[in-house]
């Protein structure tokens, strides 16, 4: 049992769900829930946003900019070279590199940006609640300081789909 | 939401969640059984076979395989589109499915996609070796030196080739390992051993399982899945390209690159079936991998085969219809007829033939007969790129430098190896990663659990 | 022949008159060419000889083609007098010998009963200056310098001097035999080149009026090389004498079921200098094959004993591989001399067999044909090196040729193909511009023989490695410039084409495009560069180019103990060209039309202020080629040789239907035929 943290441990998705929706038509938004496979309902209902597909479109936009620039001035400005005939700025080849680059570019910058907003990298040490919460086990973890009064109704809520650890 | 109605129950066996984790990763925390030890023991020693012959070309030089003035690319060519082409099943299991909602391919795709990491990067040593200078590959990149700064040519079909094998083997490696996070994660929290909670550990990257990580982690699937479908395409289109571009005969098709990419998931998907059926043999997943994943499979397989038959005789109907002599001489007497006629038939037969067998649900049914049809399946696909490179450079356009081709036992030794580490990859994926994405089967065996409440249905 | 020609001419025919060629058109030509034709003997046997003499002077040839004020004085060896010391130093009548620029231990059909007679002989000495079956023979050897590192004068033809000096000093300080035969005669003076300056300055500056001074002469004559005085007006003439009593001795060949006739290769000639790697590595012109010699049989012969290359048959007891000759005459079988040396160096040791001993002595006149051989087939095989297996163009415009007669109607003979590839041609791309020179070379396929000469020129001057007979059989040779033959498709009698192939410097070049690291660029002069030092060695440029002219390093072929003809010492690698890189293992390389030549040139004229001339510049094939059939040159000077070669209406560009756009032009073969 946690000082500071009520933890509602739900054996399935529904009960977790159905807690879930409980607890935040008390007003209270639960500090976090962890579950083994995302539930859309608890992503949607804790609101936080992500961005990083915007993200993404504005990497490939700088990238595919930028790899056909320097292509472009590496074969025309910065050394011109005569290769079986063809003019030295051959757009057309240039497409090619542009499109992978640009993939892998996106990749691994959106792979970044992943890591560092969502605190995913080598070396965490995580902050685990309840074990099982990457196996068959749904957590809902709730800061006791939000609770205030409420702290009685919302061990209710989940002892009635789950039970409080 | 996703409705698994048509398709039935995903998995059998009504497991629970934790019954889901700890037969999956039941391997892991088990102890290894002896065959996986011999099996081990065997892939080494391919492998090592594969160094020997490696050390061998390093060493003396190409001079060491069969290659010659005329035949410039062999076995190891082949080798290499064959193997990229088995490195297309992950990510085109997992993309092109993901897009089509199958969710059927929960069960499968992590497989295809470890498939994918070994088979791209046994498929990367070959352009690396067969090189007359591996120590210098890396003229190949277009980086600042004092030369001028000379860059590369960005003309050759190599170049793009370069840029796409690596874009291709970062971003399956980066994707599957991405995927397996909340998996490590799991195997960390059931662990036992401690040594294992901390490799695991590691591994996971600190994963909880937190809201604001899946969230994150669906925004970047979405994105990752996204951007990786074009990479499919793409890849495979650009490998084309090395032939496409040139001017020998035979190589020199615009049909290439829709061909090369069909190919190569018709390959794949065939690669992905002789792992699975090994699976579920070796690990008893048919609860998970069952009969119907093997049988959408092989329903995929039937269509892809269909396309690689007309894509077939498309080819020999274009070098007619072209009426140039080289084409005909090259299709008619050179592939069809004549010296390389046996590996033209055993190409066709192999690919736009048997998988027919597949319209019966018998064949289907027959785990033996699915597994022996994805064998020839691949050695079919392998000869197809043999009649395309050996015959093409064998017989071009100038018949004073016509000249046979056959490899030696060095090049053998060499693919040998990379079998070897294919094999060696997969053992090590059964043994040390969970096979089945965890994660994702739980989310959709929900669906699958006959006791749904009725409010619940009225979410679907 | 002689018979035919007579009846011809009217006259009364004279022997026995039964041919088994037919000889009627030939006939016909040369009674049409009268004055302008010219028959020759490849005989030693002096009845023959006078036969064609009389042939000659019937066709009214002499004074014509046949030069009668000037004689050619090589080849004077008779073989009748060797016969003589041979039987001489078997009796032991001769005490002694002195043994110099020949090997009779291995040339002659007799050389195992020589070599013991030298071994008998009280004094045996042989003046050499590397080792071989005489010397190994004899009892002393004299180190003979290299005749690079002497001092020499010739006549090679009456009333031509030339003089020799040495190139390079004596490296392992061997005398030069006329200085031991001067000493050994008790003269004083002991240089040889104090003799022969002495004989130029006394005897033959007698012979001119120009320079006074002898020492003047002397110099002159050095700087010049040649010394052609005033001719003599000794006017040879023809007679018939002994004529009625050659034909009378020559006798029909007596026909047995196979004949095998001995030849000089292309390459090896008479086996002199079989250490030369360069020579073995050559593929012969017809048969295409390297290193060894071997039995050409004729293709109908070869399916009635099911024999195909590489079989072996036994003749006379030699055993022979077997390669199937389309063309060879029926009922012969032709091997090559100059090979099966044992005592040459370690490269020329042990290959192929030795067919000197097969050749006969009669008459007093050696014959190199052997009547009624013993030919047994064999169940053995034996690799040869061959380096082209398909003979056929495949109805391929590859050769183009026409027959004399068309040409000589329509000059565009049996090239209107170009007309129309031409018109075909589209392209997406403007071509480019070539602002200064544009090199380009010519081959007049009328001219080209096949002898290969280019080849070895390239070879040499290019520091093109030798790579052995396992590496040629694997179809690796390292040539820049090779050598295509194509038959025509009637086996019995085919037709053969030659064609040399070397880097077409397309200004649209397949292989430019591919390489990935930018190491076979184009140059602003129109070449097609190759950039050893950038080149990674993927082979992408190999398999793109449709001429497979493109040569890749697949061993380390120089300072490799598995490699070892010329380049594992110091004296071998003395062969190597400074002004061309010896590229390592793993990269391309390939015909550069000498670049090192153009810029050499480019710079010579810089210096002194002028454009490059015409002809200036030369390629070692353009300069090693003796019928003048390649021509390299400014494509941008219109003046040019070349421009005028490629605007000829003969000149083609091979594979022109690809758009590679060749700086290399074909010129149509014209064959002497009647349409």
């Amino acid at each position: 049992m946690n000082k500071d943290y009520i933890l509602g441990v739900f054996k399935d998705e529904e009960s977790l769900v159905e807690a879930f929706e409980k607890v935040k038509q008390k007003g209270i938004l639960p500090f976090e829930v962890y579950t083994p496979y995302p539930v859309h309902e608890i992503l949607e209902g804790m609101g936080n946003k992500t961005r990083i597909s915007h993200a993404a479109f504005f990497f490939g936009l700088f990238s595919a900019i930028g790899i056909l620039t320097f292509l472009t001035w590496a074969a025309t400005i910065s050394w011109p070279i005569n290769y079986g005939g063809k003019p030295t700025n051959s757009f057309p080849s240039f497409i090619v590199v542009t499109i992978v680059a640009t993939i892998l570019s996106i990749t691994l910058l959106t792979l970044f940006t992943f890591s560092a907003r969502a605190k995913i990298f080598p070396g965490k040490v995580p902050e685990i609640f309840h074990s099982r919460a990457t196996d068959d086990r749904f957590v809902m973890v709730i800061d006791k300081k939000s609770l205030g009064e409420n702290e009685e109704s919302v061990n209710a809520i989940i002892t009635a789909h789950g039970e409080v650890e | 939401m996703y409705n698994s109605a048509v398709r039935g129950r995903l998995i059998d066996g009504n497991k629970s969640l934790g019954q889901i984790s700890e037969e999956i990763l039941s391997p892991i925390h088990a102890k290894t059984p002896v065959w996986w030890y011999l099996a081990l023991m065997g892939a080494l020693g391919m492998l090592g076979f594969g160094g020997y012959a490696i050390f061998l070309t390093l060493s003396k030089g190409l001079g060491t395989w069969g290659l010659n003035n005329s035949v410039a690319w062999g076995w190891d060519i082949i080798n290499f589109v064959w193997w990229i082409g088995i490195g297309h099943a992950g990510t085109a299991f997992s993309i092109f499915l993901l897009i089509l909602r199958q969710k059927w391919r929960t069960a499968i795709n992590r497989a295809a996609e470890a498939m994918t990491v070994v088979a791209v990067m046994a498929a990367a040593l070959f352009p690396l070796l067969h090189m007359g200078r591996p120590w210098l590959f890396f003229y190949i990149f277009p980086y600042p030196n004092t030369r001028g700064p000379l860059w590369v040519n960005f003309n050759s079909p190599l170049f793009w080739d370069f840029v796409a094998i690596s874009a291709y083997l970062l971003i399956s490696a980066s994707f599957w390992y991405f995927g397996m996070l909340p998996d490590f994660a799991t195997i960390r929290d059931t662990a036992k051993s401690k040594i294992k909670k901390a490799v695991y550990g590691i591994m996971a990257f600190g994963w909880t399982g937190s809201s604001r990580e899946w969230l994150r982690f669906e925004g970047l699937s979405f994105v990752l899945g996204g951007i990786a479908a074009v990479l499919v395409v793409s890849v495979h289109s650009i490998v084309s390209t090395d032939f496409a571009v040139s001017v020998e005969v035979g190589w020199h098709t615009t049909i290439f690159p829709p061909y090369f990419v069909v190919g190569a998931i018709f390959s794949g998907f065939a690669m992905v079936l002789t792992l699975v059926v090994m699976m579920r043999k070796l690990y008893n997943m048919n609860d998970f991998i069952t009969n119907r994943h093997i049988d959408a499979v092989c329903r995929v397989l039937i269509f892809i085969s269909l396309i690689m038959g007309t894509a077939y005789l498309t080819e020999i109907f274009v070098a007619w219809y072209s009426g140039s002599p080289y084409e005909m001489y090259m299709f008619f007497k050179n592939r069809l007829t004549g010296e390389y006629a046996l590996e033209f038939w055993t190409m066709f037969i192999s690919n736009a033939v048997i998988p027919q067998l597949f319209w019966f649900k018998k064949v289907r049914s027959k785990m033996w007969m699915v597994f022996v049809i994805s064998i020839i399946i691949n050695i079919g696909m392998w000869f197809e790129r043999y009649n395309i490179i050996v015959t093409s450079l064998s017989r071009d356009y100038l018949p004073s430098s016509w000249t046979p081709y056959s490899p030696t036992w060095v090049e053998v030794g060499f693919f040998a190896g990379t079998i070897g580490l294919f094999l060696t990859g997969v053992l090590l994926f059964f043994r040390f990663i969970p096979m089945i994405a965890i994660s994702e089967l739980k989310s959709v065996a929900k669906f699958d659990k006959p006791q749904k409440s009725v409010k619940h249905a009225n979410h679907e | 022949m002689y018979n035919q020609l007579l009846k011809e001419k009217g006259f009364a025919g004279v022997g026995e008159t039964t041919v088994s060629v037919d000889l009627s058109g030939l006939v016909a030509d040369l009674i049409e060419n009268e004055g302008k034709s010219l028959v020759i003997s490849g005989s030693n046997d002096t009845s023959i000889q006078l036969m064609v003499n009389a042939i000659n002077q019937l066709l009214g040839n002499y004074g014509n083609t046949i030069l009668t004020s000037q004689t050619l004085n090589v080849k004077q060896g008779i073989d009748a007098d060797f016969e003589k010391f041979v039987a001489e130093i078997k009796s032991k009548t001769v005490a002694g010998v002195l043994c110099w620029g020949a090997n009779p231990v291995y040339n002659h059909p007799a050389g195992r009963e020589i070599k013991q007679a030298f071994e008998g002989l009280e004094l045996s000495v042989a003046f050499a200056d590397r080792p071989d079956e005489t010397s190994a023979a004899c009892h002393w050897v004299c180190n003979e310098p290299h005749f690079l590192e002497a001092w020499n004068d010739a006549e090679p033809k009456m009333g031509i001097y030339s003089l020799a000096q040495p190139a390079i000093s004596n490296l392992f300080g061997g005398k030069q035999v006329q200085e031991l035969l001067l000493k050994w005669s008790g003269s004083t003076s002991a240089k040889y080149y104090e003799f022969i300056k002495r004989n130029w300055e006394e005897n033959l500056s007698a012979l001119q009026t120009e320079i006074a001074n002898p020492q003047q002469f002397w110099n002159d004559a050095l700087q010049k090389g040649v010394f052609e005085p005033v001719k003599n007006s000794t006017e040879l003439t023809w007679s018939d004498a002994g004529l009625s009593q050659a034909v009378a001795t020559l006798k029909p060949v007596a026909k047995g079921d196979c004949e095998i006739v001995l030849y000089e290769s292309v390459a090896l000639g008479s086996g002199l200098h079989a250490n030369n790697p360069w020579l073995h590595e050559l593929p012969d012109p017809i048969a295409k094959i390297s290193w060894d010699n071997f039995a050409a049989v004729p293709v109908k012969w070869a399916e009635e004993k099911g024999l195909k290359n590489e079989s072996v048959i036994a003749v006379n007891g030699m055993e022979l591989p077997v390669f199937i000759q389309p063309g060879q005459a029926t009922g012969t079988i032709s091997v090559a001399l100059g090979y099966g040396r044992e005592v040459a160096g370690k490269v020329g040791n042990d290959l192929g067999k030795n067919l000197y001993l097969f050749a006969t002595i009669d008459n007093g006149v050696r014959k190199y044909h052997v009547t009624g051989a013993a030919v047994e087939t064999t169940t053995i095989t034996y690799d040869l090196a061959i380096s082209q297996t398909h003979h056929s163009m495949e109805g391929r415009p590859i050769v183009r040729e026409a027959k004399f007669s068309e040409w000589k109607e329509n000059p565009a003979a049996e090239n209107a193909l170009k007309k129309e590839h031409e018109a075909n041609a589209h392209t997406l791309y403007p071509e480019v511009e070539f602002k200064g020179h544009h090199w380009g070379m010519a081959v007049d396929l009328t001219s080209c023989t096949g002898c290969s000469a280019c080849s070895v020129a390239c070879q040499a001057e290019n520091n093109i490695p030798v790579i052995g007979k396992e590496q040629v059989r694997n179809r690796r040779i390292m040539h820049w410039i090779r050598i295509d033959r194509y038959f025509s498709n009637n086996a019995e009698n085919p037709e053969v084409f030659h064609q040399p192939v070397m880097c077409q410097h397309c200004d649209n070049a397949p292989c430019e495009n591919v390489c990935p690291v930018s190491a076979t660029p184009h140059s602003e002069e129109g070449l097609n560069q190759m950039v050893y030092n950038r080149c990674v060695g993927t082979k992408y440029c190999v398999n793109n180019c449709p001429y497979k002219v493109r040569r890749f390093n697949w061993f380390q072929y120089v300072k490799n103990e598995e490699f070892d003809f010329a380049s594992n010492s110091d004296l071998g690698r003395m062969v190597l060209n400074p002004d061309v890189t010896v590229r390592s293992r793993g990269v391309v390389e390939k015909c550069s039309f000498c670049v090192q030549r153009i810029q050499e040139k480019k710079a010579v004229a810089k210096v002194a202020g002028r454009k490059v001339e015409d002809g200036e510049i030369q390629p070692a094939c353009v300069q090693g080629c003796p019928a003048n059939a390649l021509v390299f040159g400014d494509m941008n000077n219109p003046e040019s040789k070349i421009s005028k070669y490629m605007k000829n209406e003969r000149n083609y560009h091979l594979l022109e239907e690809l758009h590679t756009l060749p700086s290399v032009g074909y010129l149509v073969k014209v064959r002497n035929k009647k349409a």
